[in-house]
């Protein structure tokens, strides 16, 4: 998680070259067994804290106020990197998104492979017909 | 023509310009949307421009609030009448716009109609008179909500539609006082803070349940006002602040409070005392879908209709419901590899479900894993349900599977996912690589279904990054989740007849999956960041 030292905020803008950080961690994350619905509740609970922040917030209170989530090691250890020694209102909203992102990276990875099956039905042999066949005579 | 515009007969021709005010039309509504009176009165848009020329319904200040309204006209015009008035309650709530997006967000998610109208107008309502414009919900929390909804279990499901069900009643019948409407969006609400909790290998999705489950009952019939200041930690009620915001000194922990009470009501309601100021009055004998007493004030009368146009329908308990949930099962099954099941069971499930032919080993797996979804699953699916699934897939086939994708991809993404398929976009006129290079340049990835022709087998891939600053020279980056491969290669080899190698032997794009709808709002969640460059794009 070296790319958080420079922080996510490059130009006023979140940086342009965290996407590949975002597949990485999204694939480590996975592996690691971090659910991905915490994750994603987690991105919500910051971007709103963000808009309610008025004064910057340490990675200490951080913790203290999502502990209810039940976070695991590795989204704690992100937060901390990501945090430092305090955010700024614009800091947490821009961890939020970056954690939306991981969320979202996370998911491709959990049901575009399930599209296939989702999709699937028998193909339609002569047993097939033959049942909607049946079905249309016994609904009349 | 519909009666969404004032009646009038049109009184410009031949293409001239004229200024004038518009009269007061004879549907409230109508002074809402300009567009609605173009549609269908009008044949100067100019014209009916001057009337809202640096308002905030300007359409020439706001592009895409203008085109909501077009969207709103059409729907206002071809809608029955309890769409109708249930627009006019929208356009009438202190949250048009964002309520408006909801709708039009839920109407995508293929939500059942009674829940659409519940969370948008939830999210329409406001909850205090004065200061912070803020609805009940936010348009993406309503979106989450009712997919979590579709995807919960066929127990979860139960028990939340009788929960809706009860909503605004105290022991005798329907309160008056009460709000189901906004009792309704606020436990839908409560299921949306806690998806991350009920999904099919969840630990605790009995906790979850149970907590909605006395969150519905301590806030049945409780007043408007109740319910607006104990379901938020936000202070807009002075005389209501919830004693962990009131006694707290750290501005940073406070913040988090009320951030955590926005996503959650349940954390607020029960930060306020869990308790809420009762409508007590008992209902009205008459039933609600009665004709009105002529001689009742028209509120009542309108509350009457109201009532009768939020009635619940049955609950859909059809088989193929639950099929959804078990391919999530299934897809985190996959991912965790044999912590939860074996590669060979989730097969052989899902061969099961699909319809497959079934030889003896498989059955043996198939057996095997149903026991695992039984035993560690929570709340999935019932036997019954497997085999009716199965025999839709082997027969009929009226399970909706491109609403089953959208459901599943947009679980934890910023957007509504709705199928294309490529042929049909090319044979409208329309440009699907645009439409898939537009949404990679707003940060959606595009999932694409590959299907080969020789036999039977479909892949999915992702789009998920882009180059090239022209049409034709747009090189898509897809991926292949499953496998870990990347490829980078020219837009428009995708509309190939026939795809190169690496996606299959004689295989052609059959579909992709647009995010649509709540993309109009600037993510996350509905809320802008102008600091970062996130801004609302309305």
């Amino acid at each position: 998680m070296e790319y958080l030292q420079k922080g996510l905020i490059d130009g006023g803008k979140l940086r342009d070259d965290l996407m590949p950080h975002v597949r990485t961690l999204a694939a480590s994350w996975i592996e690691t067994g971090v659910d991905v619905g915490v994750v994603d509740i987690l991105a919500e609970h910051l971007a709103r804290w963000a808009v309610e922040l008025e004064a910057p917030v340490g990675f200490e209170q951080i913790a203290a106020g999502t502990a209810y989530l039940d976070l695991a090691p590795d989204v704690t250890e992100l937060l901390r990197e990501a945090v430092g020694q305090q955010a700024s209102a614009t800091e947490l909203a821009a961890l939020a998104v970056h954690l939306v992102d991981i969320a979202e990276a996370m998911a491709l990875v959990i049901f575009v492979p399930e599209l296939p099956a989702l999709s699937a039905k028998a193909d339609r042999t002569g047993d097939a017909a033959r049942m909607v066949g049946v079905a249309r005579h016994l609904k009349g | 023509m519909g009666r969404g515009g004032s009646g009038r007969a049109p009184i410009v021709g031949g293409g001239e310009k004229v200024r004038r005010r518009l009269r007061a039309p004879e549907d409230p509504a109508a002074e809402l949307m300009p567009a609605a009176e173009f549609l269908g009165n009008e044949t100067d848009f100019a014209a009916i421009l001057e009337g809202f020329r640096d308002t905030p319904f300007d359409p020439a200040r706001r592009r895409v609030l203008g085109r909501l309204m077009g969207m709103f006209a059409m729907d206002y015009q071809g809608a029955q009448p309890v769409e109708r008035r249930f627009l006019r309650r929208l356009l009438a709530a202190g949250n048009p716009r964002e309520g408006y997006v909801a709708n039009r967000g839920l109407h995508l998610c293929g939500a059942p109609p009674v829940i659409r109208r519940t969370l948008a107008l939830g999210v329409a309502e406001i909850r205090f008179a004065r200061g912070r414009v803020v609805g009940f919900l936010g348009a993406v929390q309503a979106r989450v909500a009712a997919t979590t909804f579709r995807l919960l279990g066929p127990r979860g499901r139960e028990l939340l539609w009788g929960l809706l069900t009860l909503a605004g009643h105290g022991d005798a019948g329907p309160l008056p006082d009460a709000d189901r409407v906004i009792e309704r969006a606020l436990i839908l609400k409560a299921v949306a803070a806690r998806r991350h909790r009920l999904g099919p290998w969840s630990r605790d999705g009995e906790t979850a349940l149970a907590e909605i489950s006395a969150f519905a009952v301590g806030i049945r019939g409780c007043t408007r006002q109740s319910l607006a200041a104990r379901t938020t930690l936000i202070p807009g009620d002075p005389k209501q602040i919830a004693p962990i915001i009131a006694g707290l000194d750290d501005p940073a922990a406070r913040a988090g409070l009320i951030a955590r009470g926005e996503i959650d009501p349940v954390f607020a309601w029960q930060a306020h005392g869990a308790s809420g100021e009762r409508a007590t009055a008992p209902a009205a004998t008459a039933p609600a879908a009665t004709a009105p007493d002529a001689t009742a004030p028209a509120a009542t009368a309108e509350s009457q209709v109201h009532a009768a146009d939020d009635a619940l329908p049955d609950l859909d308990r059809s088989a193929l419901v639950d099929r959804p949930r078990l391919h999530w099962a299934f897809a985190q099954a996959r991912v965790r590899r044999a912590e939860i099941m074996l590669p060979g069971e989730r097969e052989a499930l899902s061969d099961f479900i699909t319809g497959g032919k079934m030889h003896d080993k498989k059955v043996v797996l198939k057996d095997s894993g149903w026991r695992i979804v039984k035993d560690k699953g929570f709340d999935i699916a019932g036997e019954e349900a497997m085999q009716g699934i199965r025999l839709d897939a082997q027969g009929i086939y009226r399970f909706d599977s491109a609403r089953a994708l959208g459901d599943l991809l947009s679980r934890y993404t910023g957007a509504t996912y709705v199928r294309r398929m490529f042929s049909d976009q090319i044979t409208a006129g329309a440009d699907p690589l645009k439409q898939i290079v537009t949404a990679l340049i707003r940060g959606l990835a595009v999932p694409i279904v590959v299907h080969e022709l020789k036999i039977t087998l479909v892949k999915a891939f992702a789009a998920i990054g882009w180059q090239g600053d022209s049409a034709g020279a747009w090189q898509v980056e897809l991926t292949e989740p499953s496998m870990g491969k990347e490829m980078h290669l020219p837009a428009k080899t995708l509309l190939l007849p026939v795809l190169p190698p690496d996606f299959g032997r004689r295989a052609r794009a059959e579909a992709y999956m647009a995010p649509a709808a709540l993309d109009l709002l600037a993510p996350p969640f509905g809320i802008p960041f102008p600091a970062l460059g996130i801004e609302d794009q309305l």
